[in-house]
């Protein structure tokens, strides 16, 4: 018999084993694609009405492409391990294994029409439906290029998903003998990397003072998981770095295919039926398996015991480690005596498991500890959690299509430390070994005292081997405060806080403020030349803004930069302080109002919350109970009163010190202009009248 | 002509087939014979190249089976559960052998079928299981390989059908030289169709020797003698293995070629005397003393 036509044989016997998948395969597909639309029609059609043609196409556009991909994802994943399962099933059973490997077909002939036969079955039923899909589209007019390209787009990015799960859960077949521990070998390899890689931050997050948990730990789980490497891809597609990460997705599924012909001609015959294939790799996925398991039960148990003991961490280890073991044990072997056969593994991984978790709770490697040599450091980065509380960062070389937001948000933290490069050291290094000699143990709250202030702050750093490494502490701020003073002064630390300094000035579409005396944000009325003069006054001042400024006065108001066009923008607000007199300066120039008291004739009433704290005594029973009053001013000379000694809540952000501000009245003023415009403010006791003090106290 | 050079196979810490090494010539029917895990099975999964031999290797006309598909293609292997696929017909899986075995005989199938009255459209999984049987034998012998391994393929067959693949096989080796290995528990089972027999016994290969061969040296003979007390003569004389005595008819089974008993018996000047034919175990009883096992033990 000819190669080519064996092959043709071979595919063809096999399909008409898999209709059932086949049948499935279609089955998903036509509800995802051509029901899917058809369901949305009536939607398109308005769309068409009411707002424009164009919506209504990129809006049909979505159903096939990346914008709107979840469903095609489910069935790509789902769909590539049920047909890795279903097309080597037979490995599970002794006597299709015989029949199988008796017939005159090499291994990895087999192997290959049953692969390529698993790409047919979810390529053939994809571009089926797409094809019926493109048909509803052109008989509505809705069919476009850009709908057809986002399509095949979609296709080539969920080919390739597809690909890499399908020959991952392959090797998983190919190394267990039966069909449930085959399924749980699919689910190690698809989440056993993700899985570690959140036990190792749970790990931190528990044990260690300074840990902090980076994006960048959990970018990971894109390399070790196919799942989320194909997440990513969908994630990345039209984006910057979507080739080569393509390419490396591809270049790992193709591995896997080679390691599963690789196995399958290294597997025996008689391990169909058996839980693993090869017996030598049982001992060692079981230790892989009931190490972190064991781990999770130590932390479980830990967490749930009301004294937070690592008495119970190890009782969890013991008890866990041992259940884990055993059960793998009866999977292994079939029979519940087993629960107890190899007790040496057992003790090593629980031996394992105790040394893992006493060497982070004795932190033997002085994690909370480390600070690298200054000669070792190319750069640090400082974010403190609670200073500038009142900045929002966003990505503004990347733009959300289509978007009322249009550039994306990013975590403050992550933005400071990824764009704060300190190179003087001295400015910084002070501020970490003194936080190392005094961070505050997060975990035991008792350390906590209410009536001092404390700040959180993260640290990174950059070494000359270009290893980042981060750290978070929890200081007093009474004595932090000189070191970030240091900071302040530092002009990377500034350009690293403060976007304004790196961003380009010809995004900004107009500023503007808040102003206080009638409540409201007003556009400051300004060319593009006194724009960019205007900011550059603030940031000159901004640049001498030091930190006990900033901690002991309220801002005098803070402008709103919008940034983007009308209909797709984001908004950054930045302080204006009482020092920033040429700031203040151009802007009454110009027309702002900067008073800082209400006018009260804008104010139809202020309501007053006084809240006090109950008490406890020793044993936590309540002697006190907690006492909520409410008061309420409608007349006009009260109000004013009252105006003098307000700080509005938008002016409160951050951390305050020295500052006579009492968070237990709360103030909320109604304007008189609409019933919903409302707004929260504090009250500065010391400058409230005596007749109105004696009112709410 | 297939050849087993020191074959040995192990599951885990179980020893299947230990060290064997056997000839089966072609044109010849082999009967592997052995008790329940003797290790028959495992020989014939490695002999069609399903399992990998831990040691040794098996070869078929000189080429080495394990993952050689021109070694395959000369075997057909009915095994003891053979698999159908779900909801195949007996067409089916014509069609599917067809694919492999360039020779197969779809005309010669569907004659057989009728034959056996077996419906080639029919879903096989409502067959019984001796009707399953019947397709996998025709399946077979229709692939027209040169070999066909056949584990415990003749157990569930009733009396007229066993007669009738008796007689396919007896047709096939005259006409085409088919070699069938039939592996089995059951020696009555492989009595009148064997040429030479192998036994297998805890993996290990206790004896293969032509039937034929056994049966010169050893025989069973009927006799009346004139006075009884020649009966003492005839035993010192004979050596005998088992001897049965009705009234004055002797029934005595005794190693030694026919003319030698017959001679024996003959300077008695018996009033009767007939050699009986033998059966295979009666002669596996004698064969096996020989190596010093009980077969009464090994198989019985």
């Amino acid at each position: 018999m000819t190669s080519k036509s064996l092959y043709f044989n071979l595919i063809r016997e096999d399909l008409k084993r898999r209709v059932w998948t086949i049948s499935l395969m279609m089955l998903s597909f036509v509800i995802a694609l051509p029901i899917f639309t058809m369901l949305r029609l009536a939607r398109m059609k308005e769309a068409i009405n009411n707002t424009s043609l164009l919506e209504a196409q990129k809006y049909f556009a979505k159903i096939s492409n990346t914008n709107n991909i979840g469903l095609l994802m489910t069935i790509a994943i789902s769909g590539a391990i049920i047909c890795a399962m279903s097309g080597f099933f037979y490995l599970y059973s002794k006597s299709k294994v015989d029949s199988y490997h008796s017939i005159p077909v090499k291994r990895e002939k087999l192997f290959f029409t049953i692969y390529i036969n698993g790409i047919f079955i979810y390529v053939i039923p994809y571009l089926i439906n797409l094809l019926l899909y493109f048909i509803i589209g052109a008989a509505n007019g809705l069919l476009t290029g850009y709908a057809f390209t986002g399509a095949f787009e979609a296709l080539l990015i969920n080919l390739t998903g597809y690909l890499l799960v399908y020959s991952i859960t392959i090797i998983a077949v190919m190394l267990t003998g039966n069909l449930i521990v085959g399924l749980m070998g699919t689910t190690v390899f698809l989440l056993y990397g993700p899985a570690i890689i959140v036990l190792k931050n749970a790990i931190c997050e528990t044990f260690f003072h300074t840990y902090y948990a980076t994006e960048g730990v959990s970018d990971n789980i894109i390399y070790v998981s196919p799942i989320f490497a194909y997440v990513n891809l969908v994630t990345l597609a039209g984006k910057k770095g979507f080739g080569m990460f393509f390419i490396g997705v591809f270049i790992v599924a193709a591995l896997a295919v080679v390691a599963g012909i690789f196995l399958y001609k290294l597997r025996p015959s008689e391990a169909a039926g058996k839980s693993m294939a090869f017996y030598q790799t049982q001992a060692v996925i079981k230790i892989l398996i009931v190490i972190p398991v064991a781990i999770v039960g130590g932390l479980l148990f830990m967490s749930m015991s009301e004294s937070n003991s690592f008495g119970w961490t190890i009782f969890g280890i013991l008890f866990v480690g041992f259940l884990s073991h055993g059960i793998i044990e009866i999977i292994y072997n079939s029979d519940f005596k087993s629960i107890v056969a190899n007790k040496l593994q057992l003790v090593i991984c629980i031996v394992i498991s105790l040394g893992i978790a006493g060497a982070a709770k004795e932190d033997i490697f002085q994690y909370d500890s480390y600070l690298p040599d200054k000669g070792k450091i190319e750069s640090m980065g400082v974010s403190f959690d609670n200073l500038e509380s009142n900045y929002e960062y966003y990505d503004f070389e990347n733009e959300y299509p289509n978007s009322y937001q249009k550039y994306p948000y990013v975590y403050h933290t992550t933005y400071r430390l990824d764009h704060m490069n300190i190179t003087d050291l001295s400015m910084v290094y002070p501020l970490v070994e003194y936080a190392i000699a005094n961070n505050v143990n997060r975990i035991d709250y008792s350390q906590i005292d209410n009536s001092i202030n404390y700040i959180s702050f993260t640290v990174k750093y950059t070494l000359k081997n270009k290893k980042e490494t981060y750290r978070n502490y929890t200081v007093k701020f009474d004595d932090a405060l000189e070191y970030i003073n240091s900071l302040y002064a530092d002009e990377n630390y500034k350009n690293g806080v403060y976007q304004i300094f790196s961003m380009d000035k010809n995004i900004i579409n107009s500023v503007s403020y808040y102003n206080l005396v009638e409540g409201m944000d007003e556009t400051l009325k300004l060319t593009r030349e006194q724009m960019n003069e205007f900011l550059s006054i603030y940031e000159n001042e901004l640049r001498n803004l030091t930190a006990t400024e900033m901690v002991e006065s309220f801002p005098v108001t803070q402008i709103s930069l919008e940034i983007g066009e009308n209909d797709s923008y984001v908004v950054q607000n930045y302080y204006i302080y009482p020092s920033f007199a040429d700031t203040i300066k151009y802007m009454e120039s110009i027309g702002a109002n900067l008073d800082s008291v209400i006018d009260a004739d804008n104010i139809q009433s202020i309501i007053i919350t006084n809240y006090t704290d109950g008490k406890l005594d020793e044993n936590n029973i309540t002697i006190e109970k907690p006492v909520t009053n409410e008061y309420v001013f409608t007349n006009k000379e009260d109000i004013e009163k009252i105006t003098k000694a307000l700080i509005l809540d938008r002016f409160t952000n951050g951390m305050k010190y020295n500052i006579d501000l009492n968070y237990n009245y709360v103030v909320d003023i109604q304007y008189k202009y609409t019933v919903n415009n409302t707004d929260r403010a504090y009250l500065v006791i010391d400058k409230l009248s005596e007749d109105i003090r004696s009112k709410i106290q | 002509m297939i050849e087993a050079v020191n074959v040995s196979k192990s599951f885990r810490n179980i020893k299947a087939v230990d060290d064997i090494s056997a000839t089966i010539k072609e044109g010849t029917v082999f009967g592997l014979i052995g008790t329940n895990g003797a290790g028959k099975s495992t020989f014939l999964r490695m002999a069609c190249g399903v399992l990998k031999p831990d040691h040794g290797e098996i070869s078929i006309d000189g080429l080495p089976v394990y993952e050689n598909e021109e070694a395959k293609s000369k075997i057909f292997y009915i095994s003891d559960d053979q698999y159908f696929f779900a909801n195949a017909t007996s067409n089916d899986m014509k069609n599917y052998y067809k694919s492999f075995y360039s020779k197969f005989d779809s005309v010669r199938f569907d004659e057989l079928m009728k034959k056996f009255e077996l419906d080639p459209n029919r879903k096989i999984n409502t067959f019984s299981k001796g009707m399953k049987k019947q397709v996998s034998i025709l399946c077979g012998v229709c692939a027209n390989t040169e070999y066909l391994f056949c584990d415990e393929t003749f157990d569930g067959l009733d009396p007229v059908v066993r007669q009738a693949v008796k007689s396919i096989f007896a047709n096939d080796m005259e006409e085409r030289k088919l070699t069938p290995v039939i592996a089995s528990h059951n020696l009555r089972e492989l009595e009148d169709i064997c040429d030479h027999v192998g036994l297998l016994h805890k993996g290990g290969i206790l004896l293969s020797k032509d039937l034929e061969e056994m049966k010169f040296n050893i025989h069973k003979i009927q006799c009346v003698l004139k006075n009884e007390n020649d009966e003492e003569v005839l035993y010192h004389k004979l050596d005998i293995l088992k001897t049965e005595k009705r009234g004055s008819l002797i029934t005595i089974t005794a190693r030694g070629t026919q003319v030698e008993i017959v001679d024996v018996i003959s300077q008695l000047n018996p009033l009767f005397h007939e050699i009986l034919p033998l059966s295979l175990e009666e002669i596996f009883i004698s064969e096996t003393e020989v190596v010093g096992y009980d077969i009464k033990k090994l198989i019985f």
